[in-house]
């Protein structure tokens, strides 16, 4: 047992948030810091660690939220961020946080933390949700069988929020060590290993009888600084007794569970993740969602269309120089505003996705196309970070850290950015509104099914050409239906939608400029530099019939997709979003080359952060390369296909 | 509801959205046609055949696929009163009416919102476990 102060120094404590995935921790962490961070109904919304500053009552005290975990075990890399920064960075406090509805779970991870350290605090939270569903939970008593704080909070009405940062800044001393002991053969060897580690030096700053029983759990990672390796397995019974210890702590702290029958979410489930009509259910819904998205939009980008064009108008009136009035109207606002006639469809896409997080439904999408997956050497684990790709395939790549498989994961990044990011949607809307029309939202919704159906067959070829390894089993707690909260969805839409909004700002500004410049110097049409460049690629490109403005901007494209909207702008003129205007390309290139144009767009070289971000995540080159080639290879194979077949329809 | 009833309801939506599929398939009224459409409302078809494919014993399944169907039945009503709107709204930008009757697609709408009730029924008796 440690000694604590009375108080908490405020100004040198750090308390790190660990809860199993979907507990609510980036909530309980919005809820104390004031952050705006986007909460999720799925598991694996922190994929590393977050920091934030909380004050209360003339304390600051430093939040650090870490990624969702069920054990210490460090078997995937978010396991093992949260389990390292409560080894390595020693937090002040350490909250775990629970969920009332699913405490037995909870528990297993509290006490690897307490058979770790001491400092703790168990937090309930969804307590609401645990009331409605019949059985309370007597804080006290739960309190007094484990001998450290607790407090039941819901992160949804704010309930115990302020008594929460009360327990923080009061004194939070509790013991190092659970009061449960192991069989007496399992505490006979956590005695003999824990004399070896106290003789090793190099292991000082370690518990010692953590070490130990993560030896005899045959922790890896803790067999590698220890240098113990032991021919005995203890990890089956050292979980019954853990098990056995939760139960006899719930029997007495948690009433009325028993109450509960068949509920809500196992009802809808039953349908949702049926073998065959989940499938059903899962294209209808993605239907529905990007009909919505072509659909709903399309007044409002006329409004923004009409309000830009109004303002190249003012401009054009009153700059006389030429190239600057060129500049001004057709590079600047004329490419800044043809990305950003594209916002709604950004953040109606974004909402819909949002409401399809908050409900709960994603991971059962994750579940029935598991089943799927698992014949192509890939888990639902890896379909969920893929369903992360439609906002963007940077975000999708960094949630790969959740899958334990180290093959497994580098085959879902590199066939991630086959996913269709909300970046290549603008191009969708602009070239489907101006070659089919009513028919565009199908063929968006095609475009997106596509790039499922590529994603799964390209893990199946790199699984069979280079990896061998077996999928890992989908083990994932299926969270709770919720009612979708207008206060999330709007952070959570603003939160994703903004990034194109910056991006509009900086990275399109700046590439809109450069592309005028290309297409104005040194001169207009044909003899600009970016004629030369599409030019000089054209021969590749004829079996698929694209003009050398096409090629330009896919070349331009691999900065930001939305560039290429941008680029064909302003090679083509204004755009319309009711397909009125960038006429020009309809006099040079049949609806069947527009659509190999758009499979070409979805699948071709990921964009330059993507490439990045693959770059940190593998650690090596050889990973950027092989997707750079690999996807060209794939774009322009199954481009040259629609071209082909799409000519004989 | 016993489990008869719950038979003909499942029979009653599935039916129903069954016949609104094949409306909209073949635009033969008050629709126009529109074969992608008919296909999701199919699917909603589907979810209430699949329930009388249940064993008549285990009525909790029966009114998983009641709730679950209604519901998508709901939504796909409130879907088509969103699309009627943007038409509309487009429209008025444009000053020009794009609306038509069978832009509406009025039984589906009413369809969707009638068998709501249907879904609010179902959801109270498996929250209270009444079966």
């Amino acid at each position: 047992m440690k000694n604590q102060p009375d108080r908490i120094d405020s100004k040198e404590i750090t308390v790190a948030l660990l809860g199993n995935p979907n507990v609510g921790k980036t909530s309980i962490f919005n809820s104390l810091t004031g952050s705006r961070q986007v909460v999720a109904n799925w598991p694996g919304v922190t994929v590393e660690k977050r920091a934030g500053v909380m004050r209360h009552h003339n304390h600051t005290i430093d939040v650090v939220d870490l990624p969702g975990t069920y054990t210490l075990g460090a078997t995937s890399l978010d396991e093992k961020i949260a389990r390292d920064f409560l080894v390595n960075e020693k937090p002040g406090v350490a909250i775990v946080i629970g969920d009332a509805v699913n405490l037995e779970r909870s528990l297993y991870l509290l006490l690897q933390v307490l058979e770790l350290r001491g400092d703790v605090v168990l937090v309930v939270n969804a307590v609401d949700e645990a009331r409605k569903a019949g059985f309370e939970i007597d804080k006290n008593e739960l309190s007094k069988q484990l001998g450290i704080p607790v407090v039941v909070t819901s992160a949804v009405t704010g309930e115990g929020i302020e008594e929460l940062k009360n327990t923080l800044v009061k004194s939070t001393k509790s013991s190092s060590h659970v009061h449960y002991l192991f069989s007496d053969e399992v505490e006979a060897h956590l005695r003999d290993l824990s004399e070896r580690i106290k003789g090793n030096p190099s292991l000082a700053g370690f518990d010692e009888r953590w070490l130990s029983i993560k030896l005899l759990e045959k922790d890896n990672e803790v067999q590698k600084i220890t240098g113990i390796t032991l021919d005995y397995d203890f990890s089956v019974e050292i979980a019954e007794t853990r098990y056995k210890y939760i139960k006899r702590i719930l029997s007495t702290s948690v009433k009325g569970k028993e109450k509960i029958g068949w509920n809500f979410s196992e009802a809808i489930d039953h349908v949702m993740t049926h073998r065959f009509l989940g499938i059903l259910i899962f294209l209808a819904v993605m239907y529905i969602v990007f009909q919505l998205t072509f659909t709903i939009s399309g007044p409002l980008s006329i409004m923004i269309e009409e309000l830009l064009g109004g303002l190249g108008r003012a401009f054009g009136g009153f700059i006389g120089v030429d190239w600057l009035r060129s500049l001004v109207v057709e590079g600047i606002i004329g490419g800044v505003g043809a990305v950003l006639v594209f916002v709604p469809n950004i953040f109606i896409l974004f909402l819909a996705l949002g409401i399809l997080e908050e409900t709960g439904y994603l991971p059962r999408a994750a579940f029935v196309i598991d089943r799927l997956m698992y014949s192509m050497k890939l888990s639902g684990r890896s379909f969920m970070s893929m369903l992360l790709g439609f906002g963007c395939n940077v975000s999708s790549i960094m949630s790969t850290r959740s899958i334990s498989e180290p093959k497994e994961r580098i085959v879902t990044i590199l066939v991630s950015p086959f996913i269709s990011c909300s970046a290549k949607l603008p191009v969708y809307v602009l070239i489907a509104g101006t070659f089919f029309g009513a028919r565009a939202g199908v063929v968006i919704f095609f475009l997106y099914v596509l790039s499922i159906v590529i994603t799964v067959l390209s893990a199946l070829l790199i699984n069979k050409l280079f990896f061998k390894g077996e999928p890992s089993t989908l083990i994932m707690e299926l969270p709770r239906y919720r009612k979708p909260r207008l206060s999330s969805l709007i952070l959570y839409t603003w939160n994703k939608g903004r990034h194109f909004l910056e991006k509009a700002g900086t990275i399109i500004l700046g590439a809109s400029v450069v592309i005028w410049f290309l297409s104005y110097f040194p001169s207009e049409g044909t003899g600009s530099f970016a004629a030369m460049i599409g030019k000089s690629l054209e021969p590749l490109f004829i079996p698929l019939g694209y003009t050398w403005e096409m090629i330009t901007s896919l070349v331009f494209g691999i900065a930001a997709k939305e560039v290429i909207v941008s680029s064909l702008t302003t090679f083509f003129g204004n755009l319309s979003v009711s397909g009125s205007s960038l006429g020009a390309i309809r006099t040079l290139i049949t609806p069947e080359m527009a659509l190999s144009f758009l499979v070409f767009v979805l699948l071709y070289v990921p964009c330059m952060p993507t490439l990045a971000v693959i770059k940190n995540e593998t650690g090596s080159y050889k990973y950027v390369f092989f997707s750079v080639f690999y996807s060209l290879t794939v774009a322009y194979t199954v481009a040259l296909i629609v071209r082909v077949v799409g000519g004989f329809l | 509801m016993r489990g008869r009833s719950i038979t003909f309801w499942l029979m009653f939506g599935g039916v129903l959205f069954a016949a609104l599929a094949i409306n909209s398939f073949f635009g033969l009224l008050l629709t126009d046609r529109d074969p992608f459409l008919a296909i999701i409302i199919g699917i909603n078809s589907a979810i209430y055949f699949f329930g009388i494919a249940e064993k008549k014993s285990n009525v909790r399944k029966r009114y998983s696929h009641l709730l679950v169907g209604s519901f998508f039945s709901y939504v796909l009503s409130i879907y088509q009163v969103l699309v009627v709107f943007s038409v509309w709204l487009e429209g008025l930008l444009i000053s020009s009416c794009l609306l038509t009757i069978e832009v509406l697609n009025l039984p589906l709408i009413v369809s969707g919102f009638a068998i709501s009730f249907l879904f609010d029924f179902a959801k109270k008796q498996i929250e209270t476990n009444s079966f």
